[in-house]
């Protein structure tokens, strides 16, 4: 693997390390939504509750892809600085999705 | 109604050809003699009506007042749950939470109107709590073993249902962008909406656990008068809320039921909302529903699952494998990491 793709290679894995880290809790949640799709009877309080904070899944998911955004610019151009700068209008796109998903939660 | 005490219903628990003590038996939907098997039908008072629903005026006189019964009451030293059993005492533990009881000879209680007697065996709703174990993702791989020593507690748990017509107006608001800024607008509006047949929990010990996971097929339709033969074999607590209590204890629930409609219809997500509302019509039933309850601890923890006396729909609570819940995990991650690598390198903005 020539040098310049060895510290993209190394910030995905390490994605890869946070993103399932930090995925636990959301990943709960997923299967608690699914059981209270499943199980509960669809409006009732309990049904209601366990919906209730479902858009953390979302933001995992968004910033987990976002950061591999930014890893596959920099692999493929080799520049870290020039790809943060064209991250930001993602970000930005990215952070209006997320407040619409709060919002919806 | 007076039958109501277990004690006085054990001469009509007995066997009128052998004097063997009878139970209720699910599939045949009749009390049969555990001796010699005889089975016949529970017989209702005239002009018995489990449809029947009572007006509650907040402000008229109490005429729901608690009657003070002589029963061996089974009290939990752990949850503080109540249960009653007509016939024998089937079990020294808590149906609600499995801790030791106590027996006390007196009980004040309300009267309980109608029931839905159990519909379903025991061993059919095991058999559904075992299926629903397996079909749970992430689960710890020993915890089918875990769930095999847990023990089954049937239960009459009570339930108020309510009806009632509220007329609301709300107000709340909500964002628009309009050249790229976020502009605040306050909605207002007003609403008729009816509950019918509200479940409500008319004890503390009954959980959203068991009253949205397996008692929402209630059918008012089926409900029979309450007659105490009905409880021959299971354990029932008695009503112990008054009306004003029950509706409070309701509030947070009907508060977010109406935050609910309200969104629906304003027809878009509001925030803040802040609404008053005028209730009327208000009317309730006492009623008594079946459910079994397995117990099982895992590492230290006691967990519930519930299946419904009527149809076996079950729900319970469950622990997770942390090591499934991290596999599942990377491999969400590894694929929004791969989508996020690919759109990046393909230099899309």
């Amino acid at each position: 693997m020539p040098m310049t793709l060895l510290a993209p290679a190394l910030a995905a894995l390490a994605l890869l390390a946070l993103g399932t880290a930090v995925g636990i809790w959301p990943t709960r949640k997923l299967i608690a939504v699914r059981e209270a799709r499943h199980d509960l009877k669809h409006g009732s309080t309990g049904f209601l509750r366990s919906l209730a904070g479902w858009s953390v899944i979302a933001f995992w998911l968004m910033a987990v892809w976002f950061g591999a955004t930014i890893i596959g610019d920099w692999g493929a151009t080799g520049d870290l600085a020039g790809a943060l700068d064209r991250s930001l209008v993602r970000l930005a796109v990215l952070i209006e999705i997320a407040a619409a998903l709060a919002e919806a939660d | 109604m007076e039958g109501e005490v277990p004690g006085a219903t054990q001469s009509d628990l007995q066997c009128p050809r052998c004097a063997g003590q009878c139970g209720w038996d699910p599939m045949q939907g009749a009390l049969v003699c555990a001796s010699c098997g005889h089975a016949r039908r529970v017989e209702h008072l005239e002009g018995s009506d489990a449809a029947a629903e009572i007006d509650y005026c907040p402000h008229a006189p109490d005429s729901d007042a608690p009657v003070l019964a002589r029963s061996r009451v089974h009290q939990c030293q752990t949850c503080g749950g109540a249960v009653i059993f007509a016939g024998a005492a089937l079990s020294e533990r808590c149906a609600y939470c499995d801790g030791p009881v106590v027996l006390a000879e007196q009980d004040e209680g309300y009267r309980t109107m109608a029931l839905i007697p159990f519909q379903l065996r025991e061993e059919t709703a095991r058999n559904q709590m075992h299926a629903w174990i397996a079909g749970r993702w992430a689960a710890p791989p020993d915890l089918a073993q875990e769930v095999e020593k847990g023990r089954i507690a049937t239960l009459y748990a009570p339930f108020f249902t309510f009806d009632s017509r509220e007329a609301v107006r709300y107000m709340g608001t909500y964002t628009i962008r309009r050249n790229k800024r976020t502009i605040t607008r306050t909605q207002r509006g007003q609403m008729v909406t009816h509950f019918d047949d509200l479940l409500v929990p008319a004890s503390p010990h009954i959980t959203p656990l068991i009253r949205d996971g397996v008692l929402h097929d209630f059918e008012p339709d089926t409900l029979r008068p309450y007659h105490p033969a009905y409880l021959a074999g299971y354990a029932a607590e008695r009503h112990h809320l008054s009306v004003p209590e029950g509706l409070e204890a309701n509030a947070a629930d009907k508060d977010l039921l109406l935050r609910n409609r309200i969104q629906d219809h304003a027809g878009r997500r509001l925030s803040g909302i802040t609404y008053h509302t005028d209730t009327t019509g208000l009317r309730y039933r006492r009623i008594l529903l079946p459910v079994y309850i397995l117990h099982y601890t895992y590492r230290g923890t006691q967990m519930r699952v519930v299946s419904c006396g009527l149809r076996g729909q079950t729900y319970g609570e469950r622990p997770f494998s942390y090591v499934k819940l991290a596999g599942y995990a990377a491999l969400l991650t590894f694929i929004a990491l791969s989508l996020g690598l690919a759109w990046g390198a393909a230099g899309f903005l």
